[in-house]
């Protein structure tokens, strides 16, 4: 009964040792996306300037971003930026781009930020109608 | 010397900045460096002033900016050869989105930021005829105008809000050559803004103009003028980025008329640009105009 006794302290004194604080996870990577232009349901003419404008803001540091237009129907990509920006809790994106089209179509405007993985970004989005 | 005093301070009155403007928009009444309180007598006055700036894609009209600029101000002589000014402008943001869906425009009506100098007569040396005066000031801009933080998200320019919301400290020095009717005077400044609590940072601003004036007559009361000024702003700051899209460069000839009378002075200005440096091409500054009057006590 004494040994068990003993066995139960030193199992308890151990099982204390052992409980250490927890390795912190690394926290998710989270970003804000503000898109200013386009606006959602804009009707563009090809050819015509189209301002691609947004803010990213978070706590830390923001990565990576990037901007996509997508085609719905036939997923063309009209235009494509990507960059480690590497920014401390801010960054302003704006670009302008002439979109060239020969049949109207509705194309996805994507803003994205990321950390390292790509597959995992952060995105938002509008629509645009781009007409010949 | 009554005369003599009444053209330093026309002169200093005259050399009004412009409020030039960015690629997306204009920098507000309260973002600007004033010159025109130099003086060696007490008065005080108001000005209104018109900006404007129209941007253009393709060459068609895309987005425009108004400004309609009131400040009051005014200037205290302290013992020996100190004095002290102080301006409050008042202003009126009309910005302007141009689409084939309709006109859009955004209006702001607020305070700007309280500008306070203390002004030295540095030097005051007579040769012949000429008298030469040189002052040196320094003083700061107060936080007192209005300002959102999310002007950009909200898709408008920078400047639209004319507070910065930090003490953005000032300095300047005007040299003023005097010789019976004629006088020149040559001024620059600048304005080194601190970031405020939302880690924005206007742009270093600096401002620098020559003016010629000449009086007319037995009287001495019509006084033409005429000059050029140059402005140049920074890109903001937002953390460590830093928007260079707002940054620009601007060049104006000016030219103006005032009426001196014994107590006050009424006076006109236009501003022409002849040089201008945006983000895009097709940004157009439009050149300012400017009535003011002043009252000396």
């Amino acid at each position: 009964m004494p040994a068990v006794a003993l066995a139960a302290v030193f199992s308890a004194l151990t099982s204390c040792t052992q409980d250490e604080e927890p390795t912190p996870t690394p926290e998710a990577y989270s970003v804000t996306i503000n898109i200013i232009e386009p606006s959602e349901g804009e009707t563009i003419t090809s050819g015509s300037t189209v301002h691609l404008e947004a803010t990213f803001e978070n706590d830390n540091t923001i990565h990576n971003i990037g901007v996509w237009m997508v085609g719905e129907m036939m997923n063309d990509t009209l235009y494509s930026y990507e960059n480690h920006v590497h920014a401390d809790q801010y960054y302003e994106f704006h670009e302008h781009t002439m979109p060239m089209v020969m049949e109207a179509q509705e194309y996805k405007v994507i803003f994205a930020s990321w950390d390292e993985d790509p597959a995992e970004r952060i995105e938002k989005h509008v629509h645009v109608n781009i007409e010949p | 010397m009554k005369k003599g005093l009444l053209v330093t301070a026309w002169l200093l009155i005259a050399a009004m900045p412009v409020l030039a403007c960015t690629s997306c928009g204009c920098s507000g009444g309260g973002t600007t460096l004033g010159m025109q309180l130099v003086t060696v007598r007490n008065y005080a006055g108001m000005i209104w002033q018109h900006t404007g700036l129209t941007v253009y894609e393709q060459g068609e009209l895309h987005s425009s900016f108004a400004s309609d600029t009131w400040q009051v101000y005014g200037s205290l002589q302290l013992p020996g050869k100190w004095h002290m000014q102080a301006r409050l402008p008042l202003v009126w943001n009309r910005v302007t989105d141009h689409s084939p869906e309709g006109d859009q425009t955004e209006n702001l009506f607020a305070a700007g930021d309280l500008n306070l100098m203390a002004g030295y007569q540095a030097m005051t040396l007579r040769s012949g005829r000429a008298t030469h005066t040189l002052f040196v000031q320094a003083g700061a801009e107060l936080p007192t105008g209005k300002y959102k933080a999310d002007f950009v998200q909200a898709g408008l320019p920078p400047g639209f809000y004319p507070g910065s919301a930090s003490i953005d400290p000032l300095a300047g020095i005007q040299y003023i050559l005097s010789d019976s009717a004629w006088t020149a005077m040559f001024g620059a400044s600048v304005k080194y803004s601190l970031p405020n609590a939302d880690h924005l940072q206007e742009g270093l601003f600096w401002q620098a103009q020559t003016v010629v004036a000449r009086s007319l007559g037995a009287s001495g009361r019509w006084v033409p003028f005429a000059g050029l000024v140059a402005e140049h702003r920074n890109g903001y700051r937002k953390y460590d980025f830093l928007n260079e899209e707002s940054a620009y460069s601007v060049a104006h000839g000016m030219a103006g008329m005032e009426y001196r009378g014994d107590r006050f002075s009424v006076g006109a200005r236009f501003d022409h640009t002849i040089w201008q440096q945006y983000s895009t091409e097709e940004t157009t500054n439009n050149g300012a105009y400017s009535v003011y009057v002043n009252w000396f006590f």
